[in-house]
């Protein structure tokens, strides 16, 4: 009889052991994480730098605060991944934009072949996308500040057997980086992009949910 | 005139899927489908085409030369991404094996459609022939669309 009830109190001990431990350390599984994004838990601050925007405008540090910003690296006579990026940010522009409660957003397509993307050339080409996107250029070495910090590789490469010197592309990386308000890194969205899924990851990460 | 040219073109095109589809049902032919090419800024030299080549012939074919009157030249590139950055290169490979389907698309392979003759907006046709070895030249009709076909505008 001792015997039994010792053993049904040392079950219930145990049984209540696993639910306290359930209650009191919180289940990883359910910390929702982003499906494909990565998620900078400790957002990391973006250096100073200085650009123009395609109104001829300064584009600098101070540009990148207050609202959640998506920076996209490319140059405009690129004919496939960067209009397809572009197009795809539209989409999660668009979507974002039918939630009311959440904060505006902005997009940056930042060029990375000064000698063709001028202001002009970004006026006439980042608005076709999404009217507000805004297109950013500068020189080299001031395009090097933002891209060397946040790890975006850049590299001009001759294109085919034609003497024709304008006749290059670039490589270059094709994730997306989201800053914070406060004008820190807080998440890369890796290609390829699925816009729906971009979306969902966002609204993760910046709490929004 | 332009309305003209944008009338034909719907003509041809239907031809041309008719004559798609019956070599589909024989299942002797080339086909080409799911063409599209993306509307590019006003000045862009540079635009992309997309779409797919299946080869029913039975046998391997070259695809030897693609050309549009509507751009100046016509490469086949390819993107690759390496460790997360992107680039372009030619497709040097161009056999098309028997049974074979090659889709070009968005982030893959693309027809890379150079120094556009004129302004091309969305609901323009884009004229792309295709020739492959041993065979007669094939052309297709592709619409400037704003997104890739099926995806949420």
């Amino acid at each position: 009889m001792n015997k039994r009830l010792i053993l049904i109190i040392a079950l219930l001990g145990f049984a209540g052991g696993i639910v306290a431990s359930r209650l009191l350390v919180p289940d990883p599984a359910l910390v929702v994480e982003p499906a494909t994004a990565t998620w900078i838990k400790t957002p990391r601050p973006v250096p100073e730098f200085e650009l123009l925007d395609h109104h001829g405008q300064v584009f600098d540090k101070t540009r990148l605060t207050g609202d959640w910003s998506w920076l996209f690296f490319g140059f405009t006579h690129c004919p496939d991944v960067c209009p397809t990026t572009l197009s795809d940010l539209d989409v999660v522009a668009r979507q974002l934009a039918e939630r009311e409660d959440l904060e505006p957003m902005k997009v940056v397509f930042v060029s990375v072949d000064p000698e063709r993307d001028t202001i002009e050339r970004l006026a006439a080409y980042v608005p076709h996308f999404n009217s507000a996107f805004v297109g950013v250029t500068g020189s080299a070495a001031q395009i090097g500040q933002l891209t060397a910090n946040l790890g975006v590789a850049h590299q001009r490469v001759a294109l085919s057997e034609t003497d024709d010197p304008d006749d290059y592309t670039f490589d270059h990386t094709a994730a997306v980086f989201l800053i914070n308000p406060q004008g820190n890194l807080a998440g890369v969205f890796s290609s390829p992009h699925v816009p729906a899924q971009m979306v969902e990851d966002f609204l993760i990460i910046s709490g929004q949910t | 005139m332009r309305a003209d040219r944008r009338l034909i073109s719907k003509y041809l095109l239907v031809i041309a899927a008719s004559v798609f589809g019956l070599a589909a049902c024989g299942g002797d032919e080339i086909t080409l489908s799911d063409g599209w090419v993306r509307a590019a800024p006003p000045g862009a030299g540079m635009m992309a085409g997309y779409l797919t080549i299946e080869n029913g012939l039975g046998h391997d074919v070259e695809l030897v030369a693609v050309n549009s009157p509507d751009f100046g030249a016509v490469e086949l590139h390819e993107t690759i991404v390496t460790d997360g950055v992107a680039s372009m290169r030619r497709v040097t490979d161009l056999v098309v094996a028997t049974g074979d389907v090659w889709r070009f698309e968005p982030g893959g392979r693309h027809l890379m459609l150079m120094r556009p003759t004129g302004p091309l907006a969305v609901g323009d046709q884009v004229t792309v022939t295709l020739m492959f070895s041993g065979q007669p030249p094939l052309t297709v009709e592709l619409p400037v669309l704003r997104a890739a076909p099926g995806s949420r505008q």
